[in-house]
Formats: C-alpha cells, structure tokens, sequence
C-alpha cells in the first residue's frame, strides 16, 4: 500500500499538479452572483480581464456550468477557430486572438458573451450597443483567498480519513506578496514543496 | 452525506497486479437514502499525474448491476473482475506519474452520481500486443492515429498548397540568409569530413531494457593528424512534461539521470589509423521506461561527441527504448557489434570470471548452453548447491506466493551462509544506497536465479570486489558464498549478501 501516489501524505497525488477542466472547475472559488444577475439582460457581455495565471479560464469555467446550452471555444496562440453557430451564452477564452472580421462579427450578433482576455474591449462593445460588465480576474485575490484555494486542492486530493498537509495563513501571506495574483505560479512554486514533504506537516 | 456510500477493496492488500493479470476484489455500496440506481458501473483507465496536463488511455467499462431501487440501510458489495493492460507500467517520477484507476459509479437520475475511485499498482507483465520486432530499432507502442478519408486527405491537401505558396514566396526574398546558413552548416560538415573521414556509429541495442549489458562503437579513420579533448557518449535520460496550452503552454523537465562515459580524452590521433573505440556499460536500474505520451514524455538517449579543440564537435543523437526486460521476450536480437580483437567482450554469451576469493573454476555460459543437451552436467551444478539453500527454496515455493509466509521461512534463515551458483541477470551499482554495512555500500547488486534451483535472487556484494563484478554480463554462471538477508515479496526474490572473505 506504501508505494501509492503520496500515501505518505494521506493524499493521492501532489495537489498542486495540473487538473483536468472538470476537476478545475470544481475546485473554483468564483464569486458569480453579479455576473450571473447581469447576464439576464439580453446581449449582456462579461469581460474578465487578467494576466497569465490570475484565473480568466477559471472564472469562465465557472460561470458556464450555469448555462446549459452555452458554447464553449479556446483560442490557442497562433490558431484560428470556427466561432459556433450555436449556443447561448458563448464563452470565448484568450478572446483578444480574434480576427478582425471574427469582432466584428461576433460583437454585432444578439449572443450573450462571456469573454476572457488580456486586452480590454469594452468601448469597442459599447459601440456594438451592448451592456457590458468588466470583471478583473484577481479582484478578490488576497492572502486568505489564497489560503483557501491553496488548501481546497489539498483536500481535493485527499486519499482517506486522517491528517492531511496544510498551508499555513503565513504561507499563503508569503506566496500572495511573492507572486501577487499569480495563482498558478505559487502553484507551481507549491508543487515541488509538496514533492519534497514525506511526512504529513503544515507547510 | 452522500445517497450512498461506496468502497473499493482489492483482493490483494498490496494492490499490486503484474500487466495482463487478472485484478479481482469487489465493491462495498451502504445506502443512506432511497435511491433508484439507472445502473452502476466500473471503469479503468491509466492516467497521468503531475506538472504536465493529465492524459489517459482508454476508458473501459463493465457493468456491475442493472436498474434497481435501493432502500436506506441497505448494505451490498459486487464483486469485480477485470484484466490489467500490460503497458504502460505504473510509474513515479518527479514531473510524471502514471497510475492506474478502477472507478465505481452510481447511475442516479436527477441527482450527483455516488462514485469512488481507488489506484492500484502495475508492474511490468508480459509485452504488450504488437510489440515485436528487431532490436535495433524503435517499437512504437502508441496508437496510430485515425486515418482520414478520402475527401479529408484533398482538403488537407488543397490546404497545404495554400500554405505552401506564400511560404515559398517569402522564401524567395529570404534565400541569401537561407543559402548563408546552408552554407554554413555545409561548410561543418565538409570540414569534418575531410579531418575525420566517414564516422560510423554502431549500437545494437536500440531497445534495452535497465541492468542489461549495453554497448555503442564508434568507428573512424582520420584523414590528417589531429588533437581532440576527448571521445564521449552521454546517457540522458529525461521527463518532459507540458502544462497548459497555446501562449499559457510550458515545458517542464526535469533530468533522471545524466552518464557520461569518456573513452578518449587529450589525444593525438595520427592520420589513416584507425579509431575503433567501444563504449559498454550497464544500462542504469530505472524504472523511467520510454513514454511518448501527450504532454508527458519519458525519453532516453545516447549522445556520442569526438570533441575537438578549436573545431566544430562530430556528435550524433540516437533515442533509445527503454522498456521491461520481460518485454523483450517477442524481441529479436539485433546483428551483435564484430570485433576483430576480442568478440568475447560484447554480447550475453561470454565467459565469466569469478571474483577474486572464490575458487571453484570459471565457466561459460556457452559451456551452460551446451551442456543442456547432456543430461549429466546439470547434476555438476546441482552437487555445488549448498543443500540447505536447496531445502531453503523448496519451502519458499511450498509457500503461498501472497501474505507473509515466504518473508518469514527467510527470515528465519537470515544470516546463514550457503555456496550459490548465480546465473547472471544484471549487475548494478549500489552508488551508496542500500547496504548499511560500509564495505557494502558502494558495492553492486547482482541479480539472477540460482542455478538448478530457478529462484530468483539479488546479492548485494561488497566494494572490494568491484573489478571482478563488473566483468559479469548476463548469462554468465557466476559461483559464489552468500549469506541470506531478506525476502523480497515484490519481486518474488531472495535478497543475500556476498560474504566478504576479506572480512
């Protein structure tokens, strides 16, 4: 039974490894009630705005599990994709890798859209007579969100009934002011602490 | 709480399954609520974990029960049957894991599924379907992509073209950079050429397998009269695994291992001699095998380098295979390096040389191979056996193959001597682990089965016998003292140490 993944630890695995999308959306600590009240309106647009790793797809994720005919499209770098026919809201990650016709486009449609992006569209879909709420992705970022995000994916990971390693308050104080709003990056810093730990321990 | 409770339990309390075997327990299901189950159902799948995004291998489903309304209080188990794949292995490293999971879900309408999971460990079985061939050249062992349709190949086609015009027609105003880096590159090589002649790289083994004898010989005749700093081959072994994707994508690695063999170094080499250097080593004890899966590689390979001062390095990469040694059982051997000076010094079939101290006579694996035609010989053998070692054996194998009986008769005869003769399986370094006593600690570890007896067994000998250790290769017949330590359950092996005559 010892040479399981992370016995040692109670756990299954490092916690801090990459998720599935599922499992990452189940994890997500997204506060949607304003997005989500803002939505009813028709046409309503929502922006999240953040830099790599703050969590734009996470918030997207987390606001599509609440519609059940939405439509879901990544932009990866250097890619076009077919934006779909159908499906409402429509979800767009990495929205700022739109073509120009694909803007436009899009914009003018009577969808609701929930984008995800670096680059701040706001004037260009107020233009297109749209309601638009812009959401900062790290906007309730702070020492004790991280701490709770930090130790939800531990318990996530947990193998049984027990003790499991935990983050300290301190910690999750240090990684904020070392990586700021850079969720995945004290993730990764994580990731390795927990594959050095052999004994269950608050880190 | 949940509608119902679910539990798995192995039939095996270490959860360890060799690839093919057959993985049976059974499921423990405690009703909270009443629930009308639309079904439940087992999955297994292998899947990674770690830095890079999470893979798997196909999703294979068993049906344990039907369409039944359960009422609170009720309690039930169904019990599972299921066939491990063979590959790929469980595996821990630092960046990748790969383990295997069985799933057990409640079909519910309108509500969450009641579901469980628990892992289970597989070790190396027999090889998986498909993987034959030679040797000497990569088995690919991931699935082949869906072949597309006649329609879908003149599309990508047409859309290649498309591609391919305006890539061709910037091309064009770049051709004085690309003809200057061409030339650049033609420019090495013909220098190297005409300094080193045509330089041919042999290695046989392209598939190996951990612990094994491994060799790479390069050969070369040397146009003019040159200094070089030295001739190397370098053994990397490497995890790379990739998180995210697009502009969020990166590629972590991480080293497992980095060997560097160097054969010549501060030489002159005089022109038209030829340079015939072999490199042969033990292939590191890992269990790193070869992995090409998405966004999580495992990738091993040989580096070989003539390093010349003040002039372009001659240096070819070659990937290697690494897999289980019991995979190679539908493997055919590649053509063996030829040497003109001594062919005994490469391949299985070589005579051993026993360690210093220990007296009874070499002799051949070849002279084992023949004497199998003869039924007198074994007999030889069978006499060098300690019996008490003998008696020891039969009672392992009386034992039953799971729980704790065969560690205990072993124990009960830790530190015993006994006279072996050890067929070779494959010799390794220690490099400090293991052994607790100093004089073993940088010693090797020999691994076989005892000859006559068929037990498998790793002896653990001390450093000072070192030279004469490393000059075993597999299949060799080597005589030796042992005094018995432990019981190795995992791999259904006695563990001994060579006594230490110097002692």
């Amino acid at each position: 039974m010892s040479d399981l993944p992370f016995f040692h630890l109670n756990l299954r695995r490092n916690p801090f490894g990459e998720l599935t999308v599922a499992e990452r959306t189940r994890l997500a600590i997204v506060e949607c009630d304003v997005a989500l009240q803002h939505l009813k309106s028709p046409r309503s647009v929502i922006q999240i705005i953040g830099e790599k790793g703050y969590g734009k797809t996470t918030h997207l994720l987390s606001l599509a599990i609440h519609f059940a005919g939405h439509a879901y499209i990544h932009i990866p770098e250097d890619q076009r994709v077919v934006i779909p026919a159908a499906g409402d809201p429509l979800f767009i990650d990495e929205a700022q890798r739109l073509t120009l016709f694909q803007r436009l486009q899009t914009f003018r449609s009577n969808r609701r859209l929930i984008l995800g992006t670096h680059t701040d569209f706001e004037k260009k879909l107020c233009r297109a007579d749209r309601p638009v709420m812009t959401i900062a992705a790290d906007r309730f970022t702070n020492a004790s969100r991280v701490h709770n995000l930090l130790n939800a994916r531990i318990e996530f990971a947990r193998r049984g009934p027990g003790p499991i390693p935990s983050i300290t308050l301190k910690t999750a104080a240090n990684l904020f002011t070392q990586f700021g709003s850079d969720i995945r990056g004290m993730e990764h810093s994580m990731y390795h602490a927990f594959q050095q730990l052999r004994d269950v321990q608050d880190v | 709480m949940s509608k119902c409770d679910i539990s798995i339990e192995f039939d095996r309390k270490d959860r360890t399954y060799s690839g093919g075997e057959t993985v049976t327990g059974k499921v423990l299901f405690r009703v909270n609520e009443t629930v009308k189950s639309n079904g439940i159902t087992l999955m297994h799948q292998w899947r990674t974990h770690g830095r890079g995004n999470t893979t798997g291998g196909p999703k294979e489903k068993v049906e344990l029960a039907s369409i039944v309304t359960y009422t609170p209080g009720e309690e039930f188990e169904l019990p599972f049957s299921i066939v491990a794949p063979t590959h790929p292995v469980t595996y821990r490293g630092n960046l990748i894991n790969i383990d295997h999971y069985i799933h057990v879900e409640m079909t519910v309408p309108w509500a969450f599924n009641p579901k469980q999971e628990e892992d289970y460990l597989l070790q190396p079985g027999p090889p998986p379907e498909g993987f034959e061939g030679s040797r000497d050249s990569i088995i690919t062992l991931a699935q082949k992509p869906a072949s597309s349709s006649f329609v879908g190949k003149i599309i990508l086609a047409i859309i290649g073209i498309v591609i391919l015009i305006p890539i061709i027609m910037f091309a064009a105003f770049l051709l004085p950079i690309i003809m200057v880096i061409v030339g650049i590159f033609w420019f090495r090589r013909m220098a190297l050429a005409k300094r080193l002649g045509e330089v041919k790289l042999t290695i046989p083994y392209v598939i190996v397998a951990p612990g094994e004898q491994w060799t790479a010989r390069v050969q070369f005749t040397p146009r003019k009269q040159f200094r070089i700093n030295s001739i190397s081959l370098t053994l990397l072994g490497r995890e790379s695994a990739t998180s995210g994707s697009g502009t969020n994508s990166t590629t972590h690695k991480h080293t497992i291992l980095e060997q560097k063999l160097v054969l010549r170094a501060n030489d002159m080499l005089p022109a038209n001699e030829l340079v015939d250097e072999e490199f042969s080593l033990v292939f590191p004890g890992t269990a790193a095998y070869t992995a090409e899966l998405p966004d999580n590689k495992i990738q091993w390979t040989a580096v070989v380098r003539i390093d010349i001062p003040s002039f372009p390095d001659w240096s070819k990469t070659q990937p290697l295979q690494v897999v289980p040694a019991a995979f190679l059982v539908n493997v055919s051997e590649a053509v063996k390096i030829s040497s003109g000076q001594d062919s005994s010094s490469v391949g299985s079939s070589r005579m051993a040389r026993p360690p210093a101290g220990v007296s009874p006579p070499p002799i051949s694996s070849s002279q084992q191979f023949d004497s199998s035609t003869d039924a007198d010989t074994p007999e030889i053998w069978e006499e060098d056996v300690s019996p008490g070692l003998a008696q020891l054996v039969t009672s392992i194998n009386a034992a039953p193959r799971h729980g704790n009986e065969r560690g205990d008769i072993v124990s009960h005869a830790a530190g015993q001597a006994f006279d072996a003769i050890i067929v070779i399986d494959r010799v390794t370094s220690l490099m400090g682990s293991t052994a607790c006593d100093p004089r073993y600690e940088y010693g090797k570890s020999v691994t076989g089965t005892v000859k006559g007896l068929n037990q498998a067994i790793q002896v653990i000998t001390p450093e000072s016998q070192n030279d004469e250790i490393d000059d075993l290769r597999r299949g060799d017949i080597w005589p030796t003292q042992i005094s018995i330590t432990d019981w190795d359950s995992l791999y259904n092996r006695i563990n001994a140490r060579m006594i230490d005559e110097n002692a």
